[in-house]
């Protein structure tokens, strides 16, 4: 099988970017804009490396962890006959290998570098019961050929993953992750929590690859599948099954097999990855790279157009630098600290909060308002399941509130952000959503977590709280939440010696102890999960505080940048003889047109490409 | 010894009789009866695909209920014994219309002869068979499957929908992993179709057992791991007696091995050895036509008998010399499959409390009765309502069964010497076995050991220490002896 159509397409579009893109560095390095050739050399970088996220999901005990371990080659995940993997455990490329922790110390949390083979200590029921350790992510980065194509894989925990908050945490994260793999074993036909889940995944993450493991083991899987199939076109539903044999593949790798590595279905699974998935993500890299390009040529034609406009008309060449040097100025006042921008934004953030605690304040009141309603009436052991599902399932929407919360919020300030700065005669350019976010650098350390390096991989804007990190993020929350035990009330069994009557008075004297027993344990619970959502979301407010300054400040300064070259150019303009003035037009005009014609060639490809995308 | 239980619950029976003489719910109190004559009722329950089928197989030792990867058994079936061979289908009218059948090489075939499934209650087959002498075993259709139709069959059959009382006295639960699910089900069937709820008419089987840990020669062992941190889960305790593994297709096949199955299998083992382990690796080299002298056919009947574990297995007993003959294999096969020990934990907990079993679930079912009762037969359903409560608290085997409640649920913590003596003194068995004497009640130690074990228990229940469960639970113990006492001297010499 020669690679697909889409896939041929994607490479394509990635070469045509990285031409595009080295046109642009080259123009912004001839016109002596070595900050915007910069930019663009980053942009070139993350091309190379397009990240995809993909997300592993299904049924308790369905292979997930063997699956990742075979597809990365590595035994990274812990896998046990009987335990399961208990936080999420997220994998990407990097030589030399490396593992971290990002968990809860005494309500803090804290990033910690731990040994590889540790890794099952922290991410797997036998090593961390019920998730004690208060780990939120297990992050894993392994030197293998299959990452360094770009794919990040998210292991979900696997205890109950398609039922209750843990389903809803899947579900809150499948938006940011470019795929969903969805786990299910050949022992038995798609069951119908199975069929509800991969239905409701798919209205938030359209692609979907089921792996049907362990092959190796059931002879009838080739029906199974059939019945699988069958079961998907029922419903409506996309999604291409492929079967797969982990325990074969970790057999041919040991033994450098290349038969049994046919057989086990992981080349087919991975060129499936490649063409179906990575292909698209290909494609949207390619198309923001483009974008990137456009706007850096935008600058630099504004400054080219400035400078030919003064030759035409060298009468307005004064007016122009007075105009210009007045711009600067303000710049300049509004690269103090005390700008009124900067008020406003840190005045913003306090809203922020307070608006987003007010808010969890008034839900965790109103859920506790519910939930006692529930108990008013009824024997609550005997409705505990639902009660204690359905309590999990309304933190975690209350937790995905708050989220979008904070997103809205930090687009409304941004918003106020740019109004101000225009009405201060400043035209900032639309806040720059960055391309794929870099998980890898996201827990680096504690105290930045959600940190760029000037100008690092995640790059300066409000998209770092808005793609794949967000979910990160919200997924660690929402498993955290998940993960804080509900205590059972005991059950008080009701005695058969005593007589009827007595019976009766002892029944309703138990159960009222029983709801009291449940009404404590129900306040603890939501307790706990405000503390806790209170702490996280006041750091991504925090972190989208520190985003918008610093993507604000960098405009600022960028746009200061432009005007004093302008205006060094024209002064410079100003200086020269006739002839040599004449010879810098023709230039001007030349490269006006150049950049013009680049600028379209530019959009025309993102367009083209951006049209082929699902 | 006169049956005292029987006696009372046939008396109450006829009570139910007289206050419901003219009601609808009189046919009820007859069905009641009947099944207090009948052996009890098991039901087989479980999610889809979690090996029923097989397991009742490997439970008779025939191979009649149809068993398939896909969903199968879609309508409950029954299990008797009786003296001929028999199929018949309750429809849901009432009335009864014999089948056609006959034994597949897999199977039962019963011919439906055009009845649609939707209106057939059940299947009854009657088949002779020693093993169906003190259980009915029932097979159900699996939970949670895509068919929505039969999985609520099993709710309505199992007395889990809205309303009703269970048609059964305990149930054997398969499941392949705990997942909440399971837990669930089990709570609701404990609670509705119970006048208590209570885990004395549950076990739970970890089924499937082969397939835990890729089906690798160490599986059951990983298997039984598992079983037994489920088992020392208090959830799980309060749900079901025990957790213990079962490979029912090991065990199924044990039970019905065929000499050509064997001679196939010392096909294989002649093979150079890397050449068979090298196709014992998955299913599909298994099954290559390419890799040994067996037909493809018959290597995929081979699968489908013994699956790749079982394969695995038999050829690893024949290897080391453990298995020479058919026989043997079958030894070893059932030995490993753990149906063994199912067979004992069924012979304990559910033969050997069949009678207060059954009486329970009819209580229920008169309770129920009784409340349904409204309008002009307000009365009679108070007075029935009454007599049912009244029988639950001063019948021994009932308050034992709570006793038994008690102990194995973990609300009262009991250590291994009293959990022995509990399960003696509340068995079926000889007075004097009950008082773990020797010989019968002509022994003179026996009045003595009453009376001192009477003591003990009193003095524990009255301990200013002792909570309120406990209490309850010495007292229960004390009375049991106290019973025990008087038999002594009423067949004294």
């Amino acid at each position: 099988m020669g690679p697909s159509v889409s896939a041929t397409r994607a490479e394509e579009s990635l070469v045509v970017a990285r031409r595009f893109v080295t046109a642009g560095i080259d123009s912004c390095t001839a016109l002596r804009r070595e900050d915007l050739a910069q930019r663009l050399h980053h942009a070139r970088a993350r091309l190379d490396e397009p990240s995809t996220v993909l997300y592993v999901a299904g049924e308790y005990k369905q292979g997930k962890s063997m699956l990742v371990n075979a597809v990365v080659g590595s035994a990274a995940c812990p896998v046990d006959d009987d335990l399961s993997t208990s936080t999420i455990t997220w994998l990407h490329h990097q030589d030399p290998a490396v593992a971290r922790i990002r968990r809860h110390s005494n309500g803090t949390p804290v990033v910690e570098e731990i040994p590889l083979e540790d890794i099952w200590k922290y991410a797997s029921e036998e090593g961390n019961p019920a998730n004690h350790l208060q780990v939120d992510i297990v992050h894993v980065g392994l030197p293998s050929q299959v990452l360094a194509a770009g794919l990040t894989l998210v292991d979900s925990p696997g205890a109950g993953a398609l039922r209750g908050g843990a389903a809803e945490a899947s579900l809150s994260f499948l938006p940011y992750a470019d795929a969903l793999i969805f786990v299910t074993d050949a022992s038995a036909e798609l069951s119908a929590p199975e069929i509800r889940f991969l239905r409701e995944a798919l209205d938030v993450c359209p692609t979907v690859l089921i792996a049907l493991t362990k092959i190796d083991l059931y002879p009838e899987w080739e029906r199974i599948a059939e019945l699988d199939r069958g079961h998907l076109a029922r419903f409506g539903m996309p999604g291409t099954i492929l079967p797969v044999s982990s325990t074969l593949r970790l057999e041919a790798l040991q033994r450098s097999d290349p038969q049994i590595n046919d057989e086990s279905g992981y080349p087919a699974f991975l060129t499936a990855l490649r063409t179906g998935i990575l292909s698209d993500a290909r494609a949207t890299s390619a198309s923001r790279a483009l974008d990137e390009t456009s706007r850096a040529l935008s600058l630099l034609l504004t400054s080219v157009r400035t400078e030919h406009q003064v030759f035409a008309d060298p009468t307005s060449a004064d007016a122009l630098v007075d105009e210009l040097s007045n711009t600067r100025h303000r710049l300049v006042a509004l690269r103090r600290s005390g700008a009124r921008w900067s008020t406003i934004l840190g005045d913003g953030v306090t809203d922020l909060n307070q608006e987003i605690d007010r808010h969890l304040k008034s839900s965790v009141r109103d859920l506790l308002e519910r939930f006692d309603n529930r108990l008013s009436d009824g024997d609550p052991t005997a409705q505990w399941e639902s009660l204690t599902e359905e309590l999990r399932a309304s933190v975690t929407t209350t937790a995905r509130n708050t989220f979008d919360q904070i997103q809205s919020g930090a687009d409304d300030l941004a918003d106020r952000v740019t109004d101000e700065l225009r009405s201060a005669g400043l035209q900032t350019p639309a806040i720059v959503t960055p391309d794929g976010v870099d998980l890898g650098k996201l827990w680096d350390s504690s105290d930045r977590s959600l940190s760029s390096e000037k100008r690092g991989p995640i790059g300066a804007g409000l998209g770092a709280l808005r793609g794949t990190s967000s979910g990160v993020i919200l997924l660690g929350v929402m498993s955290n939440l998940a993960g804080i035990a509900i205590a059972t009330p005991v059950a008080i069994g009701v005695g058969v010696v005593f007589g009827a009557k007595h019976v009766i008075d002892e029944r309703k004297r138990l159960i009222e102890r029983r709801r009291q027993q449940t009404r404590t344990i129900l306040r603890e619970y939501l307790n706990q999960a405000q503390t806790e959502l209170s702490l996280e979301s006041r750091k991504a407010v925090q972190e989208v505080h520190r985003l918008l300054r610093d993507s604000f400040a960098e405009q600022i300064t960028e746009l200061n940048d432009t005007l004093s070259n302008t205006i060094s150019t024209i002064e410079g303009t100003l200086a020269t003889t006739d002839h040599e003035r004449k010879q810098r037009q023709a230039l001007l005009s030349q490269q006006m047109a150049q950049l013009e014609r680049l600028i379209e060639q530019t959009d025309a490809q993102g367009e083209r490409i951006e049209g082929r995308m699902p | 010894m006169t049956d005292v239980l029987l006696d009372r619950m046939n008396r109450l029976c006829d009570t139910a009789a007289r206050l419901t003489s003219d009601h609808a719910a009189a046919r009820t109190v007859s069905d009641l009866r009947t099944r207090l004559h009948e052996p009890l009722r098991v039901a087989i329950a479980g999610r889809v695909k979690a090996g029923k089928s097989t397991l009742l197989n490997a439970l008779v030792g025939e191979r009649l209920a149809p068993t398939d990867a896909g969903e199968c058994t879609r309508i409950v079936t029954w299990y008797r014994n009786s003296v001929g061979y028999e199929a018949a289908a309750q429809l849901r009218d009432g009335s009864e219309r014999p089948l056609r059948f006959q034994r597949g090489e897999r199977a039962l075939e019963i011919s439906l002869d055009g009845l649609a499934p939707s209106n057939v209650d059940r299947l009854e087959v009657g088949w002779p068979s020693s093993r169906l002498v003190e259980m009915i075993l029932i097979d159900t259709p699996g939970l949670e499957g895509l068919d929505d139709e039969s999985s609520a069959r099993t709710l309505r059959f199992l007395g889990l929908d809205s309303d009703g009382t269970g048609d059964v006295d305990a149930v054997i639960y398969l499941m392949r992993h705990m997942h909440h699910r399971d837990a669930d089900f089990l709570e609701a069937f404990t609670d509705r179709s119970l006048s208590h709820p209570s885990p004395v008419n549950a076990v739970a089987i970890l089924s499937r057992a082969d397939e835990i840990g890729a089906g690798r020669l160490d599986a059951l062992t990983s298997a039984a791991t598992v079983a037994q941190r489920y088992a020392a889960d208090q959830r799980v305790r309060s749900l079901c007696t025990t957790v213990i593994p079962v490979a029912g297709l090991i065990a199924e096949t044990g039970a019905t091995l065929r000499e050509e199955e064997m001679a196939a299998l010392r096909v294989l083992v002649a093979m150079p050895a890397p050449d068979l382990d090298s196709m014992m690796l998955s299913v599909d080299r298994f099954a290559d036509p390419s890799r040994s002298p067996l037909l493809p056919q018959t290597r995929r009947d081979l699968l489908s008998r013994f699956g790749i574990f079982g394969i695995r297995f038999s050829v690893g007993e024949i290897r080391e010399g453990r298995a020479e003959t058919a026989a043997d294999l079958s030894r070893s096969l059932i030995a490993a499959s753990g149906i063994g020990q199912l067979g004992d934990l069924l012979a304990e907990h559910f033969a050997g409390r069949a009678k207060a079993l059954k009486a329970r679930s009819v209580l229920a079912g008169l309770k129920d009765i009784a409340r349904r009762l409204g309008g002009d037969n307000r009365e009679s359903g108070e007075e029935l309502l009454a007599a049912v409560e009244e029988f639950e608290s001063t019948s021994r085997e009932l308050t034992e069964l709570r006793l038994w409640h008690l102990a194995v649920s973990g609300v009262v913590k009991f250590d291994e010497d009293d959990m022995e003596e509990i399960r003696r003194l509340t068995s079926e068995g000889s007075v004097a076995f009950r008082l773990g004497v020797d010989g019968d009640t002509t022994n003179p130690a026996a009045a003595d050991v009453a009376l001192r074990r009477i003591e003990h228990w009193r003095a524990r229940a009255e301990h200013p220490l002792t909570g309120r469960e406990l209490e309850e639970a010495c007292e229960i113990v004390a009375r049991s002896y106290e019973s025990l006492y008087v038999e002594t001297l009423g067949e004294g010499p």
